[in-house]
């Protein structure tokens, strides 16, 4: 998943940062609230917010955020362990709420399960016609044949489960697979596409002529 | 609480008191003016008497037997005055029907006569021969009058000084009240709810009580919100650096190879265990005494505690109104504890007393010896904690008590044993 993380804490987001990347996932870490906001238009499958930051209110952001229509989900990480902060965050549009310390892997597991809820799966399989995706253990069946794909292959492919049903442009799938500052090959991303549809069948992936591409459940 | 002399008694005390004294005093006044006015108004009836008694002799002289000695008949009847006229030779010659036959005074006397012990007598010259007319009242007759008078006055004076006791007693209750319309209000007062008004002083005389605790309800909410303040600082500037902590080591445990996990990994535990008493802290802090109860299930609750490395078996269950995050600090630091002493189970079990529920911990450890866990008991009972134990015994034992229990130890045949009461709400 791609996600942006929002902590001012050196040492929290340096940690969460790298241990997030580990675990397979493509994270842009922010110190400010100002840097967030600039890159509020891209696209991340989940928001990892503070509260409390050097120039303002996590919480306020994330209420603008809603109001605006903006449905990514948002996991609030903070010290704020108050019954009435808790409600405060997750009334005013955080999906999850997480009190610090927490240990990495609890928000690991919280990030599958908000991924589950969002591909609506009750557990972390997923099907898309003879193909099976394992969400937790990142791998792919094929008539429950496994199916090896790489690292990049499988980040195109959980973008597009994650939007199952709607049509992903070229450049946000890009965007969801690198992240900030990540450069592919003109046509690298077609390849990937390619290739899964080789390895998968061709009917996994459709392509929107001129929009981009889509996944259905 | 040690007795404390009452408002209520003493002035009921004091009302009684006065009003006694002012039957007395009362009395007093009321007695020597009937007594004065009694013996001029018995004088006067007696000096009254026998001037009438003059003229009605003076005109009838020659149609009564005056001179015969004899005594005026009568129907039997008490007298309770009698009269003689008594010739100049001391010869009594004639009396009323009860008037002794010897001279109502021992020589002639015009006007009042004192000689007499039984009479108190008037005498007025008859003729010019000597002869007085003796008019006279028994001693005892008007000592019985005054007597009369005196104990009326007494009755009066007593029944109007109780009755106003009474009044007096209950007026003084009822002006007590707003007092206990003060006491009452300054319960129910919080001056951190916003819903909570300020106490009323429905009298002059408690609106200085009523300010003073107004302002020292402000002060203390100043103080509590200060705190507050600086709890939730404090909660930011420790949390966050432990949560920084846990993910810097996790990341390390992934990076590094075999022959360090093991290192890495007891660095975690002693992370995580840091941000298991640093949260209980500062919810006890934070909670200063004051509990959010909510209802819980403490079986279920006490298995969803996290502590790695110790099996916990949980016997029965009993539900229970507390604060779940202050019983979840306090469980964990006595779980921390078992760990640190090396127990690798703990079995806890729960009983519901008359006015608690109790929850009992018994951990497979070293345990303490007898004169340890006597010591250690002691200084939970009396609250002194400063040297005999450490955060863990003594955090439980504050968050017993502030759901109106406590925390003792108990003995066991193998390993540590607690028990942590909860009051039932």
């Amino acid at each position: 998943m791609r996600l942006l993380l929002l902590e001012d804490d050196t040492i929290l987001g340096d940690g969460l940062a790298e241990f997030l990347r580990v675990e397979g996932h493509v994270v842009d870490w922010c110190r400010r609230l100002l840097d967030a906001q600039a890159h509020q238009g891209e696209p991340y499958d989940v928001l990892l917010v503070d509260w409390q930051l050097p120039d303002g209110s996590g919480l306020d952001w994330i209420r603008s955020l809603r109001r605006k229509g903006v449905s990514t989900p948002i996991v609030m990480m903070t010290a704020r362990d108050l019954l009435d902060d808790r409600i405060k965050g997750l009334d005013n549009g955080a999906d999850d709420y997480l009190v610090k310390p927490f240990a990495p892997e609890e928000l690991v597991a919280r990030l599958r399960a908000l991924q589950r809820r969002t591909v609506g799966a009750a557990n972390a399989r997923v099907h898309i016609g003879e193909v099976e995706v394992d969400l937790m253990a990142k791998a792919v069946y094929l008539q429950g044949d496994r199916v090896d794909v790489t690292q990049r292959e499988w980040r195109v492919l959980e973008a597009l489960l994650q939007r199952a049903g709607r049509v992903v442009s070229k450049n946000d799938l890009e965007a969801l697979m690198l992240g900030w500052g990540g450069e592919l090959a003109s046509n690298s991303l077609e390849v990937h596409i390619s290739r899964l549809r080789r390895k998968l069948g061709t009917d996994v992936i459709e392509t929107v002529r001129g929009m981009g591409y889509r996944v259905t459940t | 609480m040690t007795d404390v002399p009452s408002i209520r008694k003493g002035l009921s005390r004091v009302v009684i008191q006065v009003s006694l004294a002012w039957s007395l005093a009362v009395f007093g006044v009321v007695w020597f003016a009937v007594h004065h006015k009694l013996d001029e108004v018995l004088d006067g009836t007696l000096q009254e008497s026998a001037e009438i008694l003059y003229g009605v002799l003076k005109s009838n002289g020659e149609c009564l037997p005056i001179g015969s000695g004899g005594s005026l008949p009568a129907p039997p009847h008490h007298e309770r005055m009698v009269w003689q006229l008594v010739s100049g030779d001391q010869r009594v010659v004639w009396r009323s029907h009860s008037a002794p036959a010897q001279p109502l005074a021992a020589v002639h006397r015009e006007r009042w006569s004192a000689d007499s012990p039984e009479w108190h007598v008037y005498g007025i010259p008859f003729d010019d021969k000597g002869t007085m007319l003796y008019v006279a009242q028994p001693h005892g007759e008007r000592r019985k009058a005054q007597l009369e008078a005196a104990v009326l006055t007494a009755c009066g004076a007593l029944l109007v000084g109780l009755t106003c006791a009474v009044w007096l007693r209950r007026r003084a209750g009822k002006e007590l009240g707003p007092l206990m319309d003060l006491s009452e209000q300054v319960a129910h007062y919080h001056p951190l709810e916003p819903g909570s008004s300020p106490p009323l002083a429905t009298r002059e005389e408690l609106r200085p009580v009523r300010d003073a605790i107004v302002h020292l309800g402000d002060r203390l909410a100043q103080n509590i919100t200060s705190e507050r303040a600086f709890s939730a600082n404090a909660a930011h500037a420790l949390r966050t650096p432990l949560a920084g902590l846990g993910a810097q080591l996790a990341m390390l445990q992934r990076e590094s190879p075999a022959d360090v996990q093991p290192r890495i990994q007891r660095a975690r535990e002693a992370s995580d265990r840091l941000s298991r008493v640093v949260t209980a802290l500062l919810s006890l802090f934070r909670s200063g005494g004051e509990i959010s109860p909510k209802h819980i299930a403490l079986a279920a609750f006490v298995q969803d505690l996290p502590l790695p490395g110790l099996a916990i078996s949980v016997a029965g269950d009993a539900e229970v109104e507390v604060d779940p995050d202050l019983l979840a600090a306090a469980l964990l630091n006595l779980l921390d504890n078992s760990v640190r002493y090396g127990a690798t189970q703990v079995q806890v079990s729960f009983r519901r007393e008359v006015a608690t529920v109790v929850i009992r911990l018994v951990d497979n450890g070293p345990g303490v010896d007898e004169a340890a866990r006597k010591r250690i008991g002691a200084a939970l009972a009396t609250q002194h904690y400063e040297q005999d134990m450490g955060l863990g015994l003594m955090l439980a034992d504050r968050v017993a008590r502030a759901h109106g229990g406590q925390l003792v130890l108990v003995p066991v045949e193998l390993g540590f044993g607690v028990e942590l009461s909860l009051g039932l709400r």
